[in-house]
């Protein structure tokens, strides 16, 4: 019973961390680099949601309007921090990243109060099958990453902007002789990026109940060892890398020691880094 | 020859402060196939970026059927009727055949583009039949047919080529220059650079002799194959 409860929470956990995970990867696919920002495009997901929510809105609505605002401002700040030092290698780009992280993380706080908010999540009554008790925010949360790791394999695969993304990840230079604009394809992958991020943050906020204005910032790392437990840069690889460190992190939390979830995290990822050091989906060198 | 296609006139372009290309002068004329050889070092890689804006000129002027697009970003040539075929790396390797092709036709209405497609495997049957493989599993000649293919797909005026037999198992290499030989049929004029100019010049019309950033001559292929200042110079006797 505790087994299949303890899975159940483990799989909306690592959908959350999976869709989280995509939208950091997608953007380090198109590139090259590590968005030491993305933490806060989870926080920025949450507030709005909630703010939009305070205002009357349905909560539905609240999180969509909330990703999509989100998207717009992810596209925005990296038109003005991130595409001018494109050309000035990783450094700059990183250190900016980080700067930037810190700069959102304290505007948030200055706005909103570094005290924890609780999450508008009307109260709903958990599902018993056979015995075992389902909670129906962690299955609405599955369901929603699901949905939404779905709607990226389709935008990858089955679209011309997809199919830009994944020519400017695979290789820029020839993206850019075969007559690729990268600046179309830059904006619209900061924006995929953004948006999912702020989606990922939203259902963070439903598991945690809470929102607080480091959130996103402190759960970057356990979506870095997704991201990397899949191989960097492999949309596919973070959804299966997400999942894993969901169940990895619920699973020793309760059969292990319940304080040291972020660090079943990692004991996976080392161990997978260990067998496959480009992660289980990172095929190139 | 209708009329002229490409023309570089007084090229100059290097990196930084070291000058590569010095005045070079060169024409394609529509439909035709050229070849531009020399020794290693002589500017040949320099000359075909410095064509397609892949690395800025600093004099000179490069003209597209008598339009100025000296220095225009690589791709804004495709839309203005330049394709270009690197040398390495010139297919998307995680991509399948058919996606790559798909790329090349990026800008292009989905209905011509899925008909360009169709040509390109009617003209390259080995790619219809690779369609949904993954570029990064062909031949080094598969592949350099894919490139051709994705490159001719938006209907260029004029096709650069890269060093089209590197990479290439020999046996296969006269295969791809018939290939690109074979586009004559298309319309499409050629300028290719090639290290194995012996076996590239008995497909093209014209050849130049590029060396130290020069044209240290120019003349039809028959021309240069029976010029035994050549064949000594470059063609290994």
């Amino acid at each position: 019973m505790i087994f299949i409860q303890t899975l159940v929470f483990g799989l909306a956990l690592g959908g959350v961390i999976a869709v989280s995970a995509v939208g950091l990867t997608l953007a380090y696919g198109v590139t090259r680099f590590i968005n030491f920002a993305f933490g806060e495009f989870l926080t920025l997901g949450a507030f709005f949601c909630l703010m939009l929510a305070g205002m009357g809105l349905p909560l539905v609505w609240a999180g969509l309007l909330a990703a999509l605002i989100v998207g717009v401002l992810g596209v925005l700040l990296a038109r003005a921090f991130y595409d001018p030092l494109m050309s000035r290698g990783l450094l700059p780009l990183l250190v900016t990243s980080v700067g930037i992280a810190f700069v959102v993380q304290n505007l948030v706080r200055m706005i909103a109060g570094s005290n924890p908010f609780r999450f508008p999540l009307p109260l709903m009554r958990p599902i018993d099958i056979a015995g075992i008790f389902v909670p129906r925010e962690q299955l609405i949360i599955l369901g929603v990453a699901l949905a939404a790791m779905l709607a990226v394999h389709l935008l990858l695969r089955f679209t011309m902007l997809g199919k830009k993304m994944r020519a400017v990840a695979d290789d820029p230079a020839l993206a850019r002789v075969a007559g690729i604009s990268s600046r179309r394809v830059l904006d619209a992958t900061w924006f995929v990026s953004a948006l999912i991020g702020a989606l990922g943050g939203i259902l963070l906020a439903i598991t945690q109940i809470t929102v607080a204005p480091q959130m996103g910032w402190h759960f970057l790392l356990v979506v870095f060892a997704a991201v990397l437990l899949g191989g960097i840069g492999s949309p596919y690889g973070a959804m299966i890398g997400g999942l894993l460190i969901g169940l990895a992190m619920e699973l020793g939390a309760t059969y292990i020691a319940a304080n040291y979830s972020y660090a079943f995290a990692f004991v996976v990822l080392i161990a997978v880094l260990i067998l496959r050091p480009r992660g289980l989906l990172g095929g190139r060198g | 020859m209708s009329g002229t296609a490409l023309q570089a006139q007084g090229l100059e372009a290097g990196y930084g402060a070291l000058q590569i290309l010095f005045g070079i002068d060169l024409t394609v004329g529509q439909g035709e196939h050229v070849l531009v050889f020399g020794p290693n070092g002589a500017g040949k890689s320099t000359l075909i970026k410095a064509l397609f804006g892949l690395v800025a000129p600093s004099a000179g002027q490069v003209t597209l059927a008598g339009r100025d697009v000296t220095g225009q970003a690589p791709e804004r040539m495709v839309g203005q009727g330049m394709a270009y075929v690197p040398q390495v790396s010139n297919v998307f390797g995680t991509m399948s055949v058919q996606e790559n092709l798909e790329i090349g036709g990026a800008s292009l209405p989905v209905a011509q583009r899925n008909r360009r497609i169709e040509e390109m495997v009617t003209l390259f049957p080995v790619l219809g039949d690779r369609r949904k493989q993954a570029a990064g599993t062909l031949s080094g000649g598969e592949r350099q047919m894919l490139a051709l293919a994705r490159a001719l797909i938006p209907e260029p005026s004029v096709l650069l080529l890269d060093e089209p037999s590197a990479g290439v198992a020999p046996k296969i290499v006269e295969e791809i220059f018939l290939l690109v030989s074979g586009l004559r049929q298309t319309g499409v004029s050629v300028l290719m650079i090639e290290q194995n100019a012996r076996q590239a010049l008995p497909h093209v019309d014209r050849g130049y002799v590029l060396e130290s950033g020069q044209v240290r001559m120019e003349d039809s292929a028959a021309a240069l194959r029976d010029s035994a200042e050549i064949a000594e110079l470059y063609l290994g006797g």
